[in-house]
């Protein structure tokens, strides 16, 4: 009897063993999904992970911000270790997108190609900006205008400056008209967070395509691929001309007061709370404008070209980003997450609805844009009609790009270097990158 | 003592010392190890080491950023070290002989250096930008202007820095100095005075001659933190415009991270630790010399 009473409690306690390991499933770390992402951008990846959560019972989403600087530094270490995440913050331009898929450190993405038809909703130009060596690694999960001159319509109309209708500044001194009626009413002008190096360099961006021929500015958009014929050098007139019209809307003090040592987020601070009458940002601003003072009124402008004749378009960028290491813990789970990202219900929920944030794929119905900010449903209206041009720093290598020039940059600005300098740098970086 | 007993002890503290002596190999010696290996190779951070011999060494030798920095960071180093210890030697001299509410500035004196280094920064590059910052508005009250860009030209923002390190930095030395202040006899300070000097010659003449050694201890300890400092510089211009006021930290962080050439940055970080290692071994034996 006794006997038998210990085996029938032997047995349910197997069987209870064996339930707790089923049920234990539901807590599984497998089902734990970590990704990284852009630090200041918690809303709207909050929001994805959220929508994924919901469509998926039982999976969990460990969000991990990562700031700008990380992600194409020490992140890298993170990326290849046994903790790598599962989907990973890699900025395609950056130097550790290329040295990790050179090294086996990412997973071709061919599956969610396919399944999310990327090859028919992306535009050309994005899919172009993510294959490497003829398959992808990353995807974009928005696109960008950026390089916009904002300006406060309250302001402007305070020192009697009309803006362009057209939205196009067409000419350095007109911006210096512009800065010096603002300065008479003890406005700042054109404010830009020149300390965090980049806003600066995206200026290039907009101006490069107005000082070059569209063979030429497509062969600097590629000619950092090895199996790209050079045939337009940076140490081109072109070039020159673009980084000499930077230090002319610097020598015509069209920026705002010790513009080189200010912080981008205090730079936008001041925008926000109408004490400068410019910014340059990007098409994500106006979202942050609307929520930081909603009663602030606002319009947009292009910065002006450096070919008189030529017509200025918007700089538009959808940077690849996310990336699934090699040695993510669930590769499959996370290739769902990227295909939920890409779907156009969550570009509508998470990205625009969320961040203000321009869908990556072209299949989203023009009634969802109708939730925008006025001044961004107009700049896709200018991109249908006048075109988009690829971002130079957004497209190339950062080691050519971004991180070589921002730096250079801001010392012409300062009077330390000149265009020539920074073109002989530019084109000895190009041969570098390309040897590599 | 005989000579097993020595034997003995001696043994017992080799093995007392082996686990001290482990945990230094794993956290400094094996890490220095594999910087200069990195120093010796090209590496963009993933994958095996490209070796590449002496390369980074000799491309540094013609790199002007390179050879600016180090300006940049020996004038940084010097101004901090020496603007810290002179600051400390002045506010602990009258506390030390018990000015009226010592206790007090004691406190008020070491406080800054509670604040986080990278916090400090951020204030105080917002308190120096043009027209807001706190720095300009008071500088506008008194009607000196409230729009100097003192952030935006090495000449202005490497002083402006150096102050705001002095800032950071103060704390413990004042709180070394004063300790070594209070360690000179009373009677040294009543002799001198039955002698006629006053409070102004006995500073320069007992108190600094008294406390030498700590003085370049601390002198040399703040110089080699002040090198080795990457957030005041970061927080305060990233080391901009350009290059400009990139201490050696700085150049570093940005060849690793933003280049992702992390050979280069092991051969700038070598050579500036064995500089940084010299000045150490002479600020210990300046100091050990006068004690002895």
């Amino acid at each position: 009897m006794i006997s038998r009473s210990l085996k029938f409690i032997s047995g349910l306690c197997a069987l209870g063993l064996v339930t707790a390991g089923c049920s234990g499933s539901d807590s599984d770390p497998d089902k734990t999904l970590t990704v990284q992402f852009s630090q200041g951008q918690e809303a709207v990846y909050q929001a994805y992970a959220q929508n994924f959560e919901k469509a998926n019972p039982g999976v969990k989403v460990n969000l991990q911000a990562i700031a700008t600087a990380t992600s194409t530094g020490s992140n890298l270490t993170v990326i290849t270790s046994d903790n790598a995440p599962d989907v990973a913050l890699v900025p395609g331009n950056s130097p550790a997108y290329t040295s990790l898929v050179s090294q086996g450190g990412l997973r071709d993405l061919s599956a969610v190609w396919t399944a999310s038809d990327l090859d028919k909703r992306y535009p050309e130009a994005t899919n172009a900006l993510t294959e490497f060596d003829g398959k992808h690694y990353a995807i974009a999960d928005s696109t960008s205008y950026y390089s916009v001159v904002y300006y406060n319509v309250d302001l402007f109309q305070k020192a009697g400056i009309t803006a362009p209708a057209d939205h196009r500044i067409t000419s350095v001194q007109q911006l210096a008209d512009m800065a010096t009626a603002l300065r008479a009413q003890k406005i700042q002008p054109l404010a830009v967070g020149g300390k965090s190096g980049w806003e600066i360099s995206w200026m290039l961006d907009a101006l490069l395509p107005t000082a070059t021929t569209p063979e030429q500015m497509t062969n600097y958009l590629q000619s950092w691929r090895a199996g790209t014929d050079v045939t337009a050098k940076y140490t081109d007139p072109g070039f020159a001309g673009a980084l000499n019209q930077i230090k002319a809307l610097g020598d015509a003090k069209v920026f705002q007061e010790g513009y080189l040592g200010a912080d981008n987020l205090q730079t936008d601070a001041q925008f926000q709370q109408g004490q400068t009458g410019m910014r340059l940002e990007g098409s994500w601003f106006a979202a942050m404008i609307k929520e930081a003072n909603p009663n602030l009124k606002f319009g947009w402008m292009l910065l002006p070209p450096v070919d008189p004749a030529g017509k200025t378009q918007l700089t538009g960028s959808a940077t690849p980003q996310f990336s699934i290491p090699t040695k993510a813990k669930n590769p499959e789970l996370a290739e769902k997450y990227l295909n939920f990202m890409l779907s156009d219900e969550q570009q509508v929920e998470a990205g625009l609805k969320v961040g203000g944030y321009l869908p990556a794929v072209n299949t989203v119905a023009d009634t969802a844009l109708a939730s925008l900010d006025e001044n961004v449903q107009q700049m896709i209206a200018d991109s249908k009609t006048t075109g988009l041009q690829s971002g130079w720093t957004s497209t190339v290598p950062s080691t050519l790009g971004q991180a070589l020039v921002d730096p250079q940059i801001q010392a012409l600005l300062a009077g330390d270097t000149d265009a020539a300098a920074i073109q002989a740098k530019v084109q000895a970086a190009l041969e570098t990158t390309r040897t590599k | 003592m005989t000579t097993s007993t020595a034997t003995r002890k001696s043994r017992v503290a080799w093995i007392a010392a082996t686990p001290a002596l482990l945990g230094l190999l794993a956290v400094f010696v094996y890490p220095v190890l594999d910087g200069v290996r990195i120093s010796l190779s090209h590496w963009s951070g993933v994958g095996p080491l490209d070796w590449a011999g002496l390369d980074n060494y000799t491309a540094l030798l013609d790199d002007a950023d390179f050879r600016h920095s180090i300006l940049i960071t020996v004038a940084y180093s010097a101004g901090v070290s020496i603007g810290v210890v002179a600051l400390a030697c002045a506010l602990a001299a009258p506390i030390s002989r018990g000015v009226r509410g010592s206790g007090f500035y004691r406190v008020v004196w070491f406080l800054p250096s509670v604040v986080p280094t990278a916090a400090a920064g951020l204030f105080w590059s917002t308190a120096f930008q043009p027209g807001y910052g706190a720095v300009n508005s008071v500088l506008g009250f008194l009607g000196f202007g409230d729009q100097h860009a003192w952030l935006v030209t090495p000449e202005t923002a490497i002083p402006v820095i150096i102050v705001v390190a002095i800032w950071a930095n103060l704390g413990f030395a004042f709180l070394i100095v004063l300790g070594a202040m209070e360690q000179v006899p009373i009677s040294v300070y009543e002799a001198a005075g039955i002698d006629g000097a006053g409070p102004i010659r006995q500073f320069f003449s007992m108190t600094l001659p008294n406390i030498r050694p700590v003085l370049i201890l601390t002198l040399m300890l703040e110089a080699i933190w002040t090198a080795n400092d990457f957030s005041v510089v970061w927080a305060m211009t990233n080391g901009g415009p350009g290059s400009s006021t990139a201490t050696l930290p700085v150049l570093i962080y940005k060849e690793a991270f933003s280049f992702t050439d992390y050979g280069t940055a092991g051969a700038m970080a070598v050579l500036s630790g064995a500089v940084l290692l010299l000045l150490g071994l002479v600020g210990l034996r300046l100091s050990r010399g006068k004690e002895q």
